[in-house]
C-alpha cells in the first residue's frame, strides 16, 4: 500500500482520539485501599510542602476573636521538623509571622520587629503536629475517616494533566481539633481527598466544617508537593 | 517637520478644551486618589504588611512611571499619526485599564493563576498574584491617562494661534495638577461609603461619554500633517532609562523589610546607573536626532532649567506632605481603615485647596514682579510649615494640624504660577508644548523620587527604631506604646526632610530672572499658565 503525506497525521490523529475516547487508566480500587495506602506512602516521606488556607467564616487564633488565621505555607520533614509563614489577619492589618518548629521547642517571629522569640511548643500553631506520622493527618487518614466514597478519578485545574483520585468521606472534627491548635471544632467535618494514583501521595485535602446557626461554614484546604524532599531546618539563632 | 492646518473644528474651542480636559482630569486624579484607599486595597487584597509594602508600592509609583514614560512620546505618536485618532485611543486605554483595576482580583488574577499553574508547579500566593494583576492594570490604565496630556496639549496647538495658547495650555496643566491634588479626598470619601473599586467603575461611564463627544467635537478638527519619523529608539531609551531609574529607587531591596533595618540599601545602584547610562544614551540621540522627541535646546535658555530643578524639588517635598498625612492619620489617629480614608482626605483638603487658591494671586504677583520673589516667599512659607507639621503627635488634635498643613498649602500654590510660567515663557512657540509637558513630568519624577526614598528612609528607621524600643519582656500595651512613638518619630523626621528639600529649591528659585526679560508674553498675563 502506498503511504500518502496525510496518513501518518490521519493515523496519529486517530490514535490520540481513541486515546482520549479510552478514559482514564487508572485502576479504580475501593476507597479504603487508597486510603490505607495514601497513609502509608505519606507516613513513608522524609519531608515535602505545605500549603494550608482557610477561606469562607474565619477561624480565630486569639480568645477576643480579633486575629484569625487565613494561610500557612512551609516545608515538613518528618518525624517533628517545621518552618512555615503563617499569615493572620488582624483588625486593619494582614501580617506574616514565621514559624520554626524542631526538636520539641517552637520558635516565632515578633509580627513588628521580626525578632524571633522562642514559645513552649504548646502554645502556638505547630504544623509540625500536624503532618506528624505518628499523630497528625498520616493517623487520620489510617483510622479516622468514615463514609469513604471513591467520587471518581479527576484532574484538578491547578494539577493539569495528573489524574487524582477523588475520595470523600467525613471525619470527628475533636480528632483534628488539637493538631489545629482549636482552630478546626469538635463537630462532624465533610473531608474530600485527592490521591496520586501512582504513588498514592495526597496531593490535597479540604475539610468543610458546618456553619453555626445556619451561618457561612469555614473551609480548610491542606495542599502538598515537593514529595520527598528534605529542606534545612535550623534553630532561628544558627540561620 | 513641516505643518499644514486644514478644516474647522465641528464645535467651539472651548467646549474641546472642556472635553479633552474631563478625561485629562480623571486621569491625573486616579495617579493619587489611590494613595487614599491604599490601605483598604492592601488588605483587601490580604497583602502582608512586612513583606509586602514594597511591592504594593507599586500601585502608585507604577501609575507614576507609565504615565511619565506615555508623556514623553505619545505627543508626537499624535504629530505623525493625527491628534483626533491617538486621543481618543489613549481615552480607550485608560478607560480599559480602569475597568482592569476593578476587577483586577476577579478574573485577571484567575487567568494569571491558570498561566502559573500550566507552566511551573506549586501553588502561587494568590495575595501577591492578586496585587501583581492590579499593578499591571494601573499601568495600563495610567498609560492612556498619560497620554491623554501631551496629545491634549498639542491638541490646544492645533487650535489656538500661537499668540493664544499660554491660557488653555496653562488650563490643561492646571487641570492636570487639580487632579491629582484633590484625588486623596475624593478617594476619601468613596472609601467611606463605598468600595474602593467604585472609583474605577465610575471612570467608565466618564470615558465613554467624553469618548463619543470627542468623536463629535474633533470631526473636521484641523491638525498638522508632520513629515518625519517617529523616533522609536528615543522613545524606547526614555522609556527604558525611566523603568530602571523607578525600578532602583523602588527595587525590593532599595526598600528593605521592617525586619531587616541593618541590611536595608538605600538604593539598588546597579538599576540606577543602568537608568543613568540610558538617559546619557538618550540624551545624546536626542542631541542627533532630525525629529527629536525633546528638544535639548529647551535646558539652555534663560529660566528653564531652574525652573524644571525648582519644580523637580517642590515635587518632591510636596509629596512627602501628601503621603504622610494620611499615614499619620491611619497610624496614630484612627483605629478603622474607612475613617482613615474620609479624614485623611478632608485634612489633606486643608493643605491642596489653599494651594489651588492661592496659584492665582501667584500669577497675579508673577505678573506684576516677576518670577523670582513669589516663588521665594511661597518656599519659605512651605518651609515654616513643614516646621511646625515636624512637631505632630499623637495626641496632636486636628485643629491644631490644620493651621500647618493651611500654611504649607499657601507656601506652595505661591510656587506654582511662577515656575510653571517661567518654564513655558522660556520656550519658543514651536515648544510650548513639550516645555509645558517637561515642566509636569519633573514634578512627576520629583514625585517618584520622593516616594521611593522617603519609603525607603521610612522603613529602615523604623526597622532601627524597632530594635532599641521593642524587647521580647514587653507586655502588649508597651509594644503597641513602643511601636506609636516610633511612628512619630519617623513621620517627624520625614517632614524635616521635605523641609530641607524643599529649602534646597530656594536656589533654583532664587535663580530666576525678577522679570520676564521680555515682559508677559503669550498670554500670561493673568499668570495663571501652569496652575
Amino acid at each position: 500500500m502506498r503511504v500518502t503525506p496525510r496518513q501518518p497525521t490521519l493515523v496519529a490523529f486517530l490514535t490520540i482520539l481513541l486515546a482520549a475516547c479510552a478514559g482514564p487508566s487508572v485502576p479504580l480500587l475501593p476507597p479504603q485501599e487508597i486510603v490505607e495506602r495514601s497513609a502509608e506512602a505519606m507516613s513513608s516521606l522524609p519531608g515535602f510542602h505545605f500549603l494550608i488556607e482557610r477561606t469562607g467564616a474565619p477561624a480565630f487564633l486569639s480568645e477576643e476573636q480579633s486575629i484569625s488565621l487565613r494561610r500557612v505555607e512551609g516545608d515538613f520533614v518528618a518525624p517533628d521538623r517545621a518552618r512555615a509563614a503563617v499569615r493572620v489577619i488582624a483588625p486593619g492589618a494582614v501580617l506574616d509571622v514565621q514559624a520554626i518548629s524542631l526538636d520539641g521547642r517552637y520558635w516565632e517571629t515578633n509580627p513588628f520587629s521580626g525578632s524571633w522569640q522562642e514559645y513552649p511548643a504548646e502554645q502556638g500553631f505547630n504544623p509540625a503536629l500536624l503532618f506528624a506520622p505518628e499523630t497528625g493527618i498520616p493517623a487520620m487518614l489510617r483510622s479516622d475517616l468514615s463514609q469513604l466514597t471513591l467520587a471518581g478519578v479527576v484532574e484538578l485545574e491547578d494539577l493539569p494533566g495528573v489524574d487524582l483520585y477523588e475520595i470523600e468521606g467525613r471525619l470527628d472534627g475533636g480528632r483534628i481539633s488539637t493538631l489545629s491548635y482549636g482552630l478546626i471544632g469538635p463537630g462532624v467535618i465533610d473531608v474530600k481527598l485527592w490521591i496520586e494514583p501512582g504513588t498514592f501521595y495526597l496531593q490535597r485535602m479540604m475539610m468543610q466544617e458546618p456553619g453555626g446557626d445556619g451561618g457561612e461554614s469555614t473551609v480548610w484546604s491542606v495542599d502538598l508537593w515537593d514529595f520527598g524532599e528534605v529542606a534545612e531546618i535550623r534553630p532561628p539563632d544558627e540561620r | 517637520m513641516t505643518a499644514v492646518f486644514s478644516n474647522t473644528p465641528a464645535v467651539s474651542k472651548r467646549w474641546i478644551l472642556a472635553l479633552i480636559s474631563l478625561p485629562i482630569f480623571i486621569g491625573a486624579l486616579d495617579l493619587t486618589v489611590v494613595s487614599a484607599v491604599l490601605p483598604q486595597v492592601i488588605f483587601d487584597l490580604e497583602i502582608p504588611i512586612q513583606t509586602g509594602l514594597d511591592e504594593a508600592a507599586w500601585i502608585v509609583t507604577g501609575y507614576l512611571l507609565a504615565y511619565s514614560v506615555a508623556m514623553t512620546f505619545m505627543g508626537r505618536l499624535s504629530d505623525l499619526y493625527g491628534r483626533r485618532r491617538i486621543f481618543l485611543l489613549a481615552l480607550a486605554i485608560f478607560a480599559f485599564g480602569s475597568y482592569l483595576v476593578a476587577v483586577a482580583d476577579g478574573w485577571p488574577t484567575q487567568l494569571m493563576l491558570r498561566a502559573y499553574y500550566l507552566l511551573a508547579s506549586g501553588r502561587p500566593d494568590p495575595a501577591r498574584v492578586g496585587l501583581l494583576a492590579l499593578i499591571g492594570a494601573r499601568m495600563i490604565q495610567a498609560f492612556g491617562g498619560g497620554a491623554m496630556v501631551p496629545v491634549g496639549m498639542a491638541l490646544v496647538g492645533d487650535i489656538y494661534p500661537a499668540g493664544e495658547r499660554s491660557r488653555p495650555l496653562g488650563f490643561i496643566a492646571a487641570v492636570d495638577t487639580a487632579g491629582w491634588v484633590v484625588g486623596h479626598l475624593y478617594g476619601g470619601i468613596i472609601v467611606r461609603t463605598f468600595n474602593w473599586r467604585l472609583i474605577f467603575w465610575l471612570n467608565l461611564p466618564a470615558c465613554l461619554i467624553a469618548f463619543l463627544l470627542i468623536v463629535f467635537a474633533l470631526r473636521g478638527l484641523p491638525f498638522p500633517r508632520v513629515r518625519g519619523r517617529m523616533d522609536w529608539l528615543g522613545a524606547a531609551l526614555i522609556a527604558a532609562s525611566l523603568t530602571f531609574i523607578n525600578l532602583g529607587l523602588g527595587s525590593p531591596e532599595a526598600g528593605g523589610a521592617l525586619t531587616s533595618a541593618g541590611d536595608t540599601a538605600a538604593v539598588d545602584l546597579a538599576q540606577l546607573g543602568a537608568g543613568a547610562m540610558l538617559l546619557f544614551i538618550f540624551i545624546g540621540w536626542q542631541a542627533r536626532s532630525r525629529s527629536p522627541l525633546i528638544p535639548l535646546g529647551l535646558f539652555r535658555r534663560p529660566n528653564f532649567t531652574p525652573a524644571a530643578g525648582a519644580n523637580f524639588l517642590i515635587g518632591f517635598s510636596l509629596f512627602i506632605a501628601i503621603a504622610n498625612v494620611p499615614l499619620f492619620i491611619n497610624t496614630l489617629m484612627v483605629n478603622n481603615l474607612e475613617q482613615g480614608a474620609w479624614e485623611s482626605g478632608w485634612m489633606l483638603s486643608a493643605l491642596t485647596v489653599p494651594m489651588a487658591l492661592t496659584a492665582v494671586p501667584g500669577g497675579w504677583w508673577t505678573a506684576r514682579r516677576g518670577y523670582r520673589w513669589p516663588g521665594v516667599a511661597g518656599i519659605l512659607l512651605a518651609l515654616a510649615g513643614f516646621g511646625l507639621m515636624s512637631t505632630w503627635r499623637a495626641t496632636t488634635t486636628y485643629g491644631e494640624m490644620v493651621p500647618h498643613l493651611v500654611l504649607t498649602g499657601i507656601g506652595f500654590g505661591l510656587t506654582l504660577a511662577p515656575i510653571a510660567t517661567a518654564a513655558v515663557d522660556a520656550a519658543p512657540d514651536t515648544d510650548r508644548g513639550i516645555a509645558s509637558g517637561l515642566v509636569i513630568i519633573l514634578r512627576l519624577v520629583g514625585l517618584r523620587i520622593g516616594v521611593s526614598s522617603i519609603t525607603t528612609f521610612g522603613l529602615h528607621r523604623t526597622g532601627v527604631l524597632y530594635e532599641q524600643m521593642l524587647s521580647p519582656s514587653m507586655t502588649l500595651a508597651e509594644t503597641v506604646q513602643a511601636v506609636v512613638r516610633a511612628a512619630e518619630i519617623v513621620i517627624d523626621e520625614s517632614f524635616l526632610i521635605a523641609g530641607a528639600v524643599c529649602a534646597a529649591a530656594l536656589i533654583p528659585t532664587a535663580l530666576l530672572a525678577r522679570a520676564p526679560a521680555n515682559g508677559l508674553k503669550g498670554g500670561h498675563d493673568d499668570g495663571r499658565a501652569g496652575f
